[in-house]
């Protein structure tokens, strides 16, 4: 309804800034004679898109060219000229200077076209600064981002931003953690919650809660992928970026290793043929003389379980003999490689 | 026959691509992608649309004249190009245009001015304090920029322009805990913005910068059991990550870990027997999903197509002809090894 609805209002938007322009301020596109990857524009495009270039030519700011790039960005978001022309009215017209709150609704009431559009989220960010808080109506217009695609890229990115700039950590936080109960395989959601937590946290603090957290949604499903991701990442790649002693964080993580290894023999005896538990045996098994072997066994049930990635798994297995030569009581591959 | 055949093989529609490309004005599809609304497209249509056909060894006529001079109408003069007519310039389309006159060989040693004064737009647009490479003017950032910065002045032998060792920065900044890469630092990892950070290092001959093993295992681990790549974990596979993955692998020497013959069925499956390839089985064929399917068949040495390099995007063929001094500095590279064995 919303969308019939600003449908018809774009519709009335577009006469009547098609009004303000005289017939005679047009410039007609270059068109050579038979262009290559071609398009067939709409007759109202078309005239828009005359008067846009001719306001460009004569380098108009004014409140009539401020309308225009409304009517240019309904129908053609992409063009980013016509942002930039935007902020340009909306920074240099004192009838303009002070409304970065009518611009965030008028942001607001075109969001439903914009969720892939760069050019959007980069001009909202811009005013969304300039307004200088959180603008009431900004989590509402996210969720509704959310739910039309809460894997959408830029929406995460703006987010990410959006907490940086006003300092939106322990809220978040708490929202993340809805989103993740509420979309388990939603991989944005899990790296964005690496994000609010291990960017300016200490490691010895929260390393041991999230790790749980981890755990929790794989034992709800071994399959989990970004469950899994989250939790290696905080074993391997933490310790030495995070807040914190590093020689403490270090030893930590050996010690989350231990733990790892448990938890994963346990899924592997529990679950039918689970790559994930696996893949992550490897790692911890594949750093030391004295688990070479355990590391080459579990690589060799990979080539099994996991068999698109068969040529990864063997090449593993032979790095790891490599490493360790002492252990080549092994036949050379016997398997061969895709 | 071999009656042991029991699945018939996919073929691959070698000139009903090549119709569906050279008839694109024609075809019903443009609605699909909506693009009389995407005049911004134009450029990178064009580019999916001639790399393609270059790739298919094309002997129609791909209408030079007409190409170069919509082409130099989109020039500016500050040195980059805008998408169209008046449209301010940016990264990306001066990029494209980049690729486009190679595809045309357009003769840049015969125009020095031209070539520095794109260089300079491309460079002006480098972030001195983080070393990032900004969309336009108006300061968008994130690594696509990084990686269109890189290769057009790479190919335009101007990289003493700006500060490689600040963009390197960068891009290691955006390097996550699964050894892949985000649009920004923090931000998920993906295939795309992992393709243009591989790429921009690949080219500055910094691949040593980074885990190579670590981004080999998460590229591997985007291949589905239907033969694809997805993007990101728990995502659909989708034809285009099948050259954002593979042109990766094959930069960092580790193509053999995937499926190759899996992923080849994938995009197999992805044709319309009318011709053009689609995101995924059975959806509407475009231009871009046509593109990136051939040219990761193109990769694996298939079909006899020209084969593709995989950190330009343009045929290795035309890159060896036109880019002399790439050439040179991946010998040098090869004896100073040589040297260091001894």
């Amino acid at each position: 309804y919303q969308r019939r609805v600003h449908g018809d209002y774009q519709e009335i938007m577009i006469k009547e800034v098609e009004g303000e322009w005289a017939p005679t301020e047009r410039l007609a596109q270059f068109e050579p004679e038979a262009p290559i990857a071609p398009i067939d524009y709409s007759e109202k495009f078309k005239t828009i898109m005359d008067i846009f270039r001719y306001a460009l030519k004569i380098d108009e700011v004014s409140l009539r060219a401020y309308r225009l790039t409304a009517a240019v960005i309904f129908l053609n978001s992409g063009n980013y000229t016509a942002w930039y022309v935007r902020r340009k009215c909306l920074d240099s017209l004192p009838e303009l200077k002070d409304k970065v709150k009518e611009e965030i609704e008028y942001l607001d009431i075109i969001a439903h076209d914009m969720a892939k559009v760069y050019q959007y989220w980069h001009h909202r960010r811009l005013i969304v600064q300039k307004f200088g808080s959180l603008p009431p109506n900004e989590y509402a217009l996210l969720e509704k981002f959310h739910e039309e695609d809460d894997k959408n890229y830029h929406m995460w990115t703006y987010r990410m931003w959006m907490t940086e700039q006003f300092h939106l950590w322990d809220a978040e936080y708490k929202r993340v953690t809805a989103k993740i109960e509420e979309n388990p395989k939603n991989n944005s959601a899990w790296s964005y919650r690496y994000f609010l937590q291990f960017h300016h946290t200490e490691y010895i603090k929260i390393g041991s809660a999230e790790i749980d957290f981890a755990k929790s949604y794989i034992l709800k499903d071994p399959n989990n992928e970004s469950a899994w991701v989250y939790y290696k990442g905080i074993v391997y790649f933490s310790p030495s970026k995070c807040v914190g002693d590093k020689a403490a964080n270090a030893s930590l993580a050996e010690k989350f290793k231990a733990e790892g290894e448990l938890f994963c023999l346990k899924i592997r005896s529990s679950v039918t043929d689970n790559r994930f538990c696996r893949s992550f045996l490897v790692d911890i098994y594949k750093e030391k003389k004295e688990t070479a072997k355990s590391a080459i066994d579990i690589c060799i049930e990979l080539i099994e379980v996991d068999k698109i990635r068969k040529n990864y798994w063997l090449w593993m297995k032979d790095k790891i003999l490599l490493s360790f030569p002492e252990k080549q009581q092994y036949e050379k591959s016997q398997h061969q490689y895709y | 026959m071999d009656k042991k055949e029991e699945v018939k093989e996919i073929p691959f529609y070698y000139e009903k691509h090549e119709d569906y490309l050279l008839n694109l004005d024609k075809t019903e599809e443009r609605d699909a992608i909506g693009y009389y609304t995407n005049d911004h497209l134009r450029i990178p249509g064009g580019y999916w649309c001639i790399g393609a056909l270059h790739l298919l060894n094309t002997t129609k006529d791909l209408k030079d004249k007409e190409m170069i001079t919509f082409l130099k109408s989109c020039s500016t003069p500050s040195g980059g190009f805008g998408a169209n007519l008046l449209q301010d310039p940016s990264m990306t389309s001066t990029h494209y245009v980049v690729l486009l006159f190679s595809l045309y060989k357009v003769i840049w040693n015969k125009e020095t001015s031209e070539i520095e004064k794109i260089a300079q737009y491309v460079s002006h647009l480098q972030d001195k304090k983080t070393g990032s490479f900004k969309g336009d003017d108006w300061g968008e950032v994130d690594l696509r920029f990084m990686y269109c910065a890189v290769s057009s002045l790479k190919l335009l032998n101007q990289l003493s322009c700006f500060d490689v060792d600040k963009a390197c920065e960068f891009i290691l900044k955006c390097c996550n805990p699964d050894g892949a890469f985000g649009g920004v630092p923090g931000a998920e990892s993906h295939a795309a913005y992992t393709f243009c950070a591989v790429g921009a290092l690949a080219i500055l001959n910094k691949l040593h910068l980074i885990d190579l093993d670590k981004l080999g295992q998460w590229l591997v681990k985007r291949q589905t059991t239907e033969g694809g790549f997805n993007g990101r974990p728990e995502k659909l596979p989708d034809v285009c990550y099948s050259w954002w993955i593979l042109s990766a692998l094959y930069m960092i020497k580790r193509d053999h870990w995937c499926n190759k013959d899996a992923l080849k069925e994938f995009i197999l499956k992805c044709q319309d027997e009318e011709g053009g390839i689609s995101d995924r089985q059975g959806n509407q064929v475009d231009v871009f999903h046509t593109f990136f399917g051939i040219a990761a068949l193109s990769l694996m040495g298939q079909y006899s197509l020209k084969l593709i390099n995989p950190l330009y995007a343009l045929p290795q063929s035309l890159l060896d002809e036109l880019f002399p001094h790439l050439h040179q500095q991946q010998s040098t590279i090869s004896i100073k090894k040589k040297k260091k064995k001894k």
